[in-house]
């Protein structure tokens, strides 16, 4: 049994070293890269969900309550929209006249998108004032894509904002106003506050922002001490930390 | 599979100019794609258009997918190695119990 644990841990060391190497930009090598590397995820995740499937009871919800295992497989999700985005420029590196078709495919989806009926039609941009106009794009493609209870709340502290006292936050507060006010001070310096975000990715083929991550992503460490909080997104954004990403955008909106 | 990406293998397999053999990847790609992956698919092909310098920013996305793929190992590592360590514990402390057991038997004989 231990054996075959060194093995799988040596497996992974392995997939470590071989990402070493340097890259190439042919299409083939491109996907031969993206599959090892997918595959290699896949198959850790499973590997490791199956081990603490069969560890004992605490050491399963010592796991579970450090989400670990739940950040892992965010990484996957992450690692997977990166990847599709990189097989997209490959196949229009391989052929540019792929660029029509991709653009007739994704109208097609926006065609059905504006003929939902949502909170969309509640949402009045003017509200921020003078948000810049790739501001309020990136604002309303997070407000699309968000679950509905977030939008409810996007729409409160849009018509009635009371804001997040985060910046008095002591530690004998709630932990979430503790991140949040780590967060904000992160994207102050950073001198930017990136909503760009879907999945907890930046979307990658934003010119201006590949190969950047301006959002916050913790370590495992980070995310024990955190009580076991991980990269924000707006799925699992808290209240307070929806409302303060409003408020940002408010207060960025005025300058 | 939907019908966007249905489309999109139709198209690839219509190409002229990739080899068989590309396209058999190309496909086993975007067959696996899930909604939001095949969006991120599409809409990078799209902007591939307008971008300049199509290779730079190629190498650009793949140091990016590189360093996160990494950081998925490290975290993956760190807790397998935290699995292990766990299992080891414990079967230390069970083979002492036992241990124990038999010398307390020894002793009492």
């Amino acid at each position: 049994m231990q054996k075959e644990e060194k093995i799988g841990a040596q497996q992974i060391e392995n997939g470590y070293e071989s990402k070493k190497s340097s890259v190439e930009t042919s299409p083939e090598q491109i996907l031969k890269t993206l599959e090892n590397n997918g595959n290699t995820e896949k198959e850790s995740l499973n590997e490791i969900t199956e081990k603490i499937k069969n560890s004992d009871p605490s050491f399963q919800q010592k796991t579970a309550e450090s989400r670990i295992l739940s950040s892992l497989g965010e990484k996957v999700k992450k690692n997977k929209l990166l990847r599709a985005a990189l097989v997209g420029l490959s196949l229009y590196s391989a052929n540019p006249a792929f660029a029509s078709g991709a653009e007739s495919e994704l109208s097609k989806s926006e065609t059905i998108e504006s003929a939902r009926p949502s909170h969309e039609k509640n949402l009045n941009m003017e509200q921020f004032g003078n948000l810049p106009e790739s501001r309020q794009k990136d604002f309303e493609q997070i407000f699309a894509s968000a679950p509905e209870e977030a939008k409810r709340i996007m729409l409160d502290e849009l018509e009635n904002g009371k804001g997040v006292d985060y910046k008095n936050a002591s530690s004998n507060e709630d932990p979430d106003l503790l991140i949040l006010q780590q967060q904000v001070v992160n994207l102050q310096n950073s001198g930017e506050m990136d909503l760009r975000r879907k999945g907890g990715v930046n979307l990658p083929f934003d010119e201006e922002h590949s190969g950047k991550t301006n959002g916050i992503e913790y370590s495992d460490n980070e995310i024990a001490e955190n009580g076991g909080k991980q990269e924000i997104t707006i799925e699992n954004a808290s209240e307070n930390q929806i409302r303060s990403w409003i408020n940002y955008l408010k207060s960025s909106s005025e300058k | 599979m939907n019908t966007k990406q249905k489309d999109i293998i139709d198209m690839i397999n219509n190409d002229s100019n990739m080899s068989a053999k590309l396209k058999e990847s190309f496909i086993k790609q975007v067959s696996q794609m899930n909604e939001d992956e095949l969006e991120a698919f599409l809409k990078s092909m799209k902007k591939a258009k307008d971008n300049k310098n199509l290779q730079e920013k190629i190498l650009r996305l793949q140091e990016t997918e590189k360093n996160s793929h990494t950081d998925f190992l490290q975290t993956a590592y760190a807790l397998l190695k935290k699995i292990t360590t766990h299992k080891r514990k414990k079967q230390e402390e069970s083979d002492k119990i036992k241990t124990n057991e038999i010398l307390n038997k020894i002793k009492s004989s």
